[in-house]
């Protein structure tokens, strides 16, 4: 087992940086999510982890060991694929024995070793049975288990339940998740799917345009966004971007959207986006200290029973998601507070202010 | 072709006992809805349920076995597509490759003789509306999937009519894609006044949609109301299954002198239930969880597994053999303690709704008392 460090790694197609010059860490047992949309660059980051590509500049390490010039087969490596590779016509067993045959594994060590992975990933009572006779869930937890079998430094997953329906999607995430909290291998798994990656990792490298723009714990980053793109591309629906809805005044922070001042940082002064999670914004049928009047333009039913609303205060419009029986009785007109421990505060780049929200600094 | 419409009603469409085969296959067995103008209508169901060719009939591109289909008041049953003035964005959005964004869009309008003026009007209103203002000149090789997307919505939309037919346009789009459509569609429809009939198989584009639903089960509409009434109480088990997310949980029940009793407890149920086999009905979000409550059902439950959906978590429970979901919000105050393991269920007896076993209709709920 290893860690895995790109050292000032991009790659170039042309003139096209399909990534930037990129240095991170996958820390060595854990589970790191490439996340992003399609596009952004992280397949081409796993592609050179792996060795499919070569870096534009910049190198790549094992541990210690400088990987970049070496073959892929000579990279201790393990890869899942979105459609199962399987050995067909053979047993689940035979499968996963196949690559320890191959290294000369003893007799012994090997069947305990596939009957501990088979387990752990709940394939024990598959292992006489033909592969051809799985649906895709199932050969995907082959495929899995003969790579996590094989003992590589490192396990890299690309997109590997994409392809399967929605049971078998969550059959496949759950697997996924037992082995990965008891394996505690060095894991990089590529995905542009945010709930497989909140649920699966324990840090997730968020990318967007060939740059890593955030790589944190997955609550880390949902409450506290680096960047805008962060701040949308996580939740659903994501932040609301607030433009034009506030003045920093000195050390105070004014809004229509705020019953009261803000205190807020020297920083503060260079923002122009105030952001709020939809289901942070709290929300009463009847007037409160604290709480301001909005307008009901809109309701809609979300995840969970609950409400999701589209407010206006002014001409400023955002989204809320409210309890059902609040969202339920709302009519044209409610009272809202944008709490303020719960504001987000980002500059004309798009990046975050230290903004003294919600701190009692100033 | 101008419509001649009935002052009296604001039904736009109407089905009544519509019914289409195919040799010995029913695809729709006698479908009844109505559509009201200004509706968002989302008509939902499992796949291969018959939500597209429902579409089709309405569209005019297959005919009925028998039945009626009226729009704003005329009898359509024997008209072409040409003849029921609908506007059309299909599911698979064939763009002509060769032909630009501006052409694309204004096509459908060139071949209906629309006057020039009116062409250039509903080419900005609905560029404006789906922000594609800067892509008029550009043709689908350079455009992203989102953005062909927006162009075939686009070239739907700009049709003289007050009705419009979408066909489960967002299917296969990414998650952040479809929220930002989602925005758009509804928007459009409102600034626009204007009525959409809208199929999807996917629960939470049903519930972000929809101002009133039709729920297609087995070839007939098993229920159509306004979103929340049909979500609150629903009347069939498809309803209470298709519209929720997570999806709700159903449990085998039995009922026997007023009581009903599941694998997760015993219940009161409302009167004048015969004894027998039901089913039991349970949405996710009415299981408390790592709490008791006076006059609930508690059971004790093993967490197998969580899902983190940004502002809410997502638990896969088991009661005994039984899986059950619930959902709690990630701001749960319990939410470590209970995602590690073991933890108590608790449901409010008039949470369970009981569905007939065969017709799947719902026949009563449980009551608070002993």
């Amino acid at each position: 087992m290893a860690d895995v460090r790109l050292d000032s790694v991009s790659k170039y197609f042309g003139d096209f940086a399909a990534v930037q010059p990129t240095s991170t860490t996958f820390p060595e047992g854990t589970v790191t999510v490439l996340l992003g949309p399609s596009g952004c660059g992280k397949t081409t980051i796993m592609r050179m982890i792996v060795g499919l590509e070569r870096p534009t500049t910049g190198r790549v390490f094992f541990g210690d060991e400088d990987v970049t010039k070496i073959s892929t087969k000579k990279r201790k490596i393990g890869m899942v694929f979105q459609y199962p590779v399987i050995y067909k016509g053979t047993s689940v067993a035979k499968n996963l024995e196949l690559p320890l045959v191959a290294a000369k594994m003893p007799d012994a060590d090997r069947k305990k070793r596939v009957g501990e992975i088979a387990e752990i990933i709940g394939i024990s009572s598959l292992l006489d049975t033909n592969v051809d006779r799985l649906d895709n869930a199932g050969r995907q937890k082959v495929a899995v288990a003969r790579e996590v079998a094989r003992q590589p430094e490192v396990l890299l997953f690309d997109e590997p339940i994409t392809n399967v329906d929605l049971t078998s999607k969550l059959e496949l995430k759950r697997a996924l998740k037992t082995l990965f909290t008891e394996l505690q291998q060095t894991i990089i798994y590529v995905t542009h799917d945010q709930t497989e990656a909140m649920s699966l990792a324990d840090n997730i490298a968020l990318m967007s345009a060939g740059r890593i723009v955030q790589f944190d714990s997955p609550r880390a980053i949902y409450n506290n966004p680096d960047d805008v793109f962060a701040g949308w591309f996580l939740g659903s629906p994501g932040m609301n971007f607030l433009q034009k809805c506030f003045v920093v005044e000195g050390s105070s922070l004014v809004s229509p959207l705020l019953a009261d001042t803000l205190p807020v940082s020297q920083q503060a002064q260079h923002a122009v986006t105030m952001a709020i999670r939809p289901e942070q914004v709290q929300a009463s049928l009847t007037e409160q200290p604290g709480f301001v009047q909005a307008n009901v333009r809109n309701k809609a039913i979300t995840i969970g029973g609950r409400f999701l609303l589209d407010l206006s205060v002014q001409d400023i419009t955002f989204k809320a998601v409210v309890d059902h029986g609040i969202g339920k009785e709302a009519a044209s007109s409610m009272w809202v507070r944008l709490p303020e421990r719960s504001l987000h505060l980002f500059d004309a780049k798009e990046r975050k202010i230290e903004s003294g929200l919600g701190t009692g600094s100033r | 072709m101008d419509q001649v419409k009935n002052p009296q009603s604001s039904t736009v469409l109407a089905l009544s006992d519509v019914t289409r085969a195919y040799g010995k296959t029913a695809v729709l067995r006698g479908v009844s809805m109505s559509v009201q103008a200004g509706d968002f209508y989302v008509v939902t169901g499992p796949p291969s349920s018959g939500k597209s060719v429902l579409l089709r009939l309405v569209l005019g591109l297959e005919e009925a076995n028998s039945g009626s289909i009226t729009i704003h008041g005329n009898d359509v049953s024997s008209e072409g597509p040409q003849g029921r003035n609908i506007g059309y964005v299909p599911q698979s959005f064939a763009l002509f490759p060769n032909k630009t964004v501006r052409e694309n869009i204004t096509y459908p309008m060139r071949l209906d003789k629309t006057d020039k003026q009116t062409v250039q009007d509903t080419l900005s209103r609905v560029c404006e509306l789906l922000t594609i203002g800067d892509l008029l000149d550009k043709r689908p090789g350079q455009l992203s999937g989102g953005q062909k997307q927006r162009v075939a919505i686009a070239r739907g939309l700009a049709k003289q009519t007050d009705f419009f037919v979408l066909d489960d346009p967002l299917v296969g789009l990414d998650f952040k894609l479809r929220e930002r459509l989602i925005d758009d569609l509804k928007r459009t429809r409102s600034a626009l006044g204007v009525t959409f009939l809208y199929s999807t198989s996917d629960t939470l584009e049903s519930l972000l949609l929809a101002s009133r639903v039709g729920v297609l089960a087995n070839g007939l509409v098993v229920e159509e109301g306004d979103l929340s009434q049909v979500y609150d109480t629903p009347q069939a088990a498809e309803s209470m299954r298709s519209l929720g997310f997570p999806e709700s949980n159903f449990l085998e029940g039995s009922t026997r002198s007023g009581r009903c009793s599941t694998p997760l407890g015993e219940f009161a149920i409302s009167d004048g239930v015969a004894d027998g086999q039901v089913l039991v009905g349970l949405r996710p979000e009415h299981i408390l969880v790592g709490q008791t409550i006076e006059g609930n059902v508690s059971v004790p439950a093993k967490v197998l597994f969580t899902e983190d959906v940004g502002g809410s978590e997502i638990l896969y429970l088991d009661v005994d053999g039984t899986s059950l979901s619930t959902v709690l919000g990630a701001d749960h105050p319990q939410l470590k303690e209970i995602q590690s393991g073991s933890t108590t269920l608790s449901i409010a007896p008039e949470s369970f709704v009981l569905f007939d076993p065969k017709k799947l209709t719902r026949i009563a709920q449980g009551a608070r008392r002993g």
